[in-house]
């Protein structure tokens, strides 16, 4: 569905974003503006000015912040996986490191910008998620390497198991190689390294994509009248 | 009686019915008893010399031949009889006394089948022969071994005359002087005359019998715990070993009252001295026992009764009584002051401990003194022989009573024993308990301990890191305002975050992984390198886990990878960096090799004020017990850091 979506789209790529600082809301507002294909759909500064955004018109991209005055970002992600199911999300962090990005995984989020990116790198990073990859780095790899392993005590939604070839992205990405490395290592495009990571979020949201959806109506996030 | 009642009473009724059951029972008792009891007899001193008697009354020899003369004077004498016994048995001729008694059965005790003669008892010394009609119904056994305890029972089928009373006669031939005894007899049907004669049997030998065997499995069990408790030193084996003594004795002694008249294959002189001995051991063993069993030693009153029974026994040998059968009984004298002995100590025993056990055993040896009495009486003839023979169970129950005794101080024991563990497992709980309050007060101080650690080592993190960083970008600002030269703030304010992400992953649990580690790492600088045009080679292969790589040793590796990679970008003008690890002599090594000037490290005391990353590097290598050197390598500069795969503790 999000493939025949993408194929009717406008050519542009419809990015919003959710950060409570002004500085950082300027420079990427400038940033998307500057890139050719990219137009900046809006941008929030609380959790309740984006619920209210995210009923608006759809979106591809979304940044967002997890320490937001009124609230928690994550709320923001699970309504924006709940009412836009065509949009990637990702969330904005200084440090990237895998308490934050991995709750934000679960929550929905596909992957996560560094706030101290270049506008340059930053463009790029919304390209690459847009084409359907995700980032990932050592500390989140190593992290959910863990987790596998350690299966015993299963959550509510135990996470589906890795395959063997996403088991092997994990270990050399958190053993500190690129995913040109690990792409060049395993024989196949940067790119397709990339869509492995997505996919290994996706598992990692599989439980708690439910819950999500239960959650947004119970919140009133989702308008279904 | 059954007409009068017809009241419609049910439980009335039912009483009735059990009344006339009961009636009914006793009427049929009383309508089946056709036996005889014979109770009067007539005797006749026989001039015999014959020990065995005559196969018939047709084939009496020439003493006895008088017998069936109508002239011989038979003295009429009431039965149970007795021939007291002469006050001193001569030494023996061994002519016997023959006393013949005839006696009459009224024909309706007799039936031509299954008419049984019942006698409760004889006794002497000598051969008894019965003959019913002038033809032998039964005869006794061995001269000497008579089995005195065993009440006759015999088949008078086919000798029983068709119609009319039967004659019976009794023929028994006796040491002279010892004297000799008949109860009445009992003739008629067996089921009348067998509850009688099973009952005597039953408590004069089966009983017996079945006890005295019960407590020799009992010494032989306690035979078994005494060598248990010998081999593992347990406990006091000796009152276990005086049981089984006891038990020994008393099963030799008591077979006096069940041999039967056959004998056993042994001289009887012996036999019964063997008996006697049997019971002087019996004596010996349970003053021990008791002595053991009471706590209270006794060492002259043993050592005097150990003396006179050897004494007595001695004297009381077959060998130096001619005619020892005969002197048995008097013999038998010889156990009384054993007896006594016994009997004194039980009761001061008792007296003194007042346990329900030793006056239980008090009484009962005081009760065996008229039991002894009787016995003593009832085989010289002074009371009715019919009665029964009770040393049996004198000695029988003075076992079961030391058994009671040894139980209840057994269950004592346990009872002591559980007391002791309950005492023992409360002090365990009380000691568990201190050392769990213990454990927790340590483990509260050790948990402060660790944070105080953890802040200390923060703080000093902000110090010399962060805040130095900022620091120098702060300075560096001022600098380039005051000298107007162009400044790049951006990029002194970017090695001050990565200062802070370093710290941050410092703190991130890498469970002993090094490679886990430098991934962290070159996530951090991967980026800055490529920018500053720098290639970063990754060789990472697989290392062993370092269990000491706590949060701050992860720092300290961090900090000095970090400032050697910042030295290379800064100062060498390297174009390539290669990164590789492995375990060499004992020790993981991380090696960064650079292309670019090679680099001699200043000797550490002449270091210039500019390079204090250098201290620093040396200063963190310190603390980590680890190596590091830099030596010139293909063109560039070689720095190998070599971490313990084990660190000494503290």
């Amino acid at each position: 569905m999000s493939a025949l979506n993408a194929a009717a789209l406008p050519p542009s790529i419809r990015v919003a974003m959710v950060e409570d600082d002004a500085a950082s809301r300027h420079a990427l507002a400038d940033a998307v503006a500057q890139a050719p294909g990219m137009r900046m759909a809006w941008a929030a500064a609380s959790r309740g000015e984006a619920l209210a955004r995210l009923q608006g018109e759809p979106l591809d991209v979304l940044l967002v912040d997890l320490g937001l005055p009124d609230g928690t970002g994550l709320d923001v992600i699970a309504a924006a996986r709940a009412a836009l199911p065509g949009c990637a999300v990702m969330v904005s962090t200084i440090f990237g490191d895998e308490t934050h990005v991995l709750r934000a995984i679960e929550a929905g989020a596909m992957g996560y910008v560094l706030k101290d990116l270049s506008a340059a790198e930053l463009v790029a990073e919304i390209r690459s998620l847009h084409a359907g990859g995700s980032p990932i780095n050592p500390l989140v790899a190593r992290k959910l390497l863990l987790r596998q392993a350690a299966r015993a005590p299963a959550p509510a939604h135990p996470p589906a198991p890795l395959s063997a070839r996403e088991a092997e992205v994990l270990r050399l990405v958190a053993r500190g190689y690129t995913a040109d490395e690990v792409a060049a290592a395993l024989g196949v495009s940067p790119h397709t390294v990339q869509t492995f990571v997505r996919r290994i979020y996706t598992k990692l949201q599989v439980g708690s994509r439910a819950e999500a959806v239960r959650e947004g109506q119970r919140q009133g996030w989702l308008s279904e009248g | 009686m059954r007409g009068e009642n017809h009241k419609p009473n049910r439980p009335l009724a039912l009483f009735q019915k059990a009344l006339a059951a009961l009636f009914l029972i006793a009427l049929c008792t009383l309508a089946h008893a056709g036996a005889a009891h014979v109770v009067q007899a007539q005797v006749w001193r026989s001039p015999s010399a014959a020990w065995l008697p005559p196969p018939s009354l047709q084939a009496l020899d020439a003493g006895d031949a008088a017998l069936l003369a109508p002239a011989t004077p038979w003295q009429p004498v009431a039965l149970p009889h007795a021939r007291a016994r002469a006050a001193w048995v001569g030494t023996g001729a061994d002519t016997p006394e023959v006393l013949w008694y005839r006696l009459r059965v009224p024909a309706d005790a007799l039936a031509p089948q299954g008419t049984r003669l019942y006698v409760p008892r004889w006794q002497t010394v000598g051969t008894v022969a019965v003959y019913v009609e002038g033809r032998l119904a039964w005869q006794s056994g061995d001269r000497v071994w008579n089995s005195f305890n065993h009440p006759v029972w015999a088949d008078l089928t086919g000798l029983a005359p068709p119609r009319g009373d039967a004659v019976i006669h009794v023929r028994m031939a006796s040491q002279p002087g010892v004297g000799g005894a008949l109860s009445s007899l009992w003739v008629g049907p067996a089921p009348e005359l067998l509850p009688r004669w099973r009952w005597r049997s039953f408590l004069q030998t089966e009983l017996v019998a079945y006890w005295r065997g019960a407590f020799l499995m009992l010494g032989l069990f306690g035979l078994g715990v005494a060598a248990w408790l010998r081999r593992r030193r347990a406990g006091d084996a000796r009152p276990f070993v005086l049981f089984f003594g006891m038990a020994v004795g008393q099963s030799l002694a008591a077979l006096l009252y069940l041999v039967s008249g056959e004998g056993l294959d042994m001289d009887f002189t012996w036999f019964a001295w063997m008996t006697m001995a049997a019971l002087m051991g019996v004596s010996l063993c349970a003053f021990h026992f008791l002595c053991l069993v009471q706590g209270r030693a006794r060492p002259r009153l043993g050592a005097a009764l150990a003396l006179y029974v050897a004494c007595a026994l001695l004297a009381a040998l077959p060998s130096w009584w001619p005619g020892h059968a005969a002197a048995l009984p008097l013999l038998r004298l010889l156990l009384v002051p054993p007896v006594l002995v016994l009997i004194q100590v039980a009761v001061s025993d008792a007296l003194r401990l007042r346990s329900p056990a030793s006056v239980l055993l008090a009484a009962w040896g005081l009760l065996s003194l008229p039991m002894g009495l009787h016995d003593m009486l009832m085989q010289s003839y002074r009371l009715d022989v019919e009665g029964l023979y009770l040393t049996p169970y004198v000695n029988l129950g003075l076992l079961t009573v030391f058994l009671y005794a040894a139980f209840t101080r057994y269950t004592g024991a346990l009872s002591e024993a559980a007391q002791a563990r309950a005492t023992l497992a409360g002090r365990l709980a009380a000691q568990e308990r201190e050392l769990q309050g213990t454990h927790e007060r340590l483990r509260a101080a050790e948990r402060e301990q660790t944070l105080l650690h953890e802040r200390q080592r923060l703080m000093r993190e902000m110090h010399d890191g962060v805040g130095s960083s900022l620091m120098s970008a702060l300075r560096l600002v001022e600098h380039g305002q005051a000298s107007n030269q162009p400044v790049d703030v951006a990029q002194a304010l970017k090695e001050c975050i990565d200062d802070l992400k370093i710290a941050i992953d410092s703190l991130e649990c890498t469970d002993a992984d090094l490679l886990a580690l430098l991934g962290a790492l070159r996530f951090r600088l991967g980026r800055r390198l490529g920018q500053a045009g720098i290639a970063l080679h990754w060789r990472m292969s697989d290392l062993p886990p370092l269990p000491w790589l706590d949060a701050q040793s992860a720092l300290h590796v961090l900090r000095i990878l970090q400032e050697v990679l910042t030295n290379i970008a800064r100062h060498s003008g390297a174009r390539q960096i290669t990164v590789d690890t492995g375990v060499a002599d004992g020790s993981v090594y991380v090696r960064v090799q650079d292309d670019g000037r090679p680099f001699t490290p200043p000797a550490p005391d002449a270091l210039p004020p500019g390079r204090r990353g250098l201290a620093n590097v040396r200063a963190r290598v310190q603390a980590l017990g680890a190596r590091c050197a830099w030596a010139p390598e293909g063109g560039g500069t070689a720095f190998t850091l070599w971490l313990p795969l084990r660190r000494a503790a503290g």
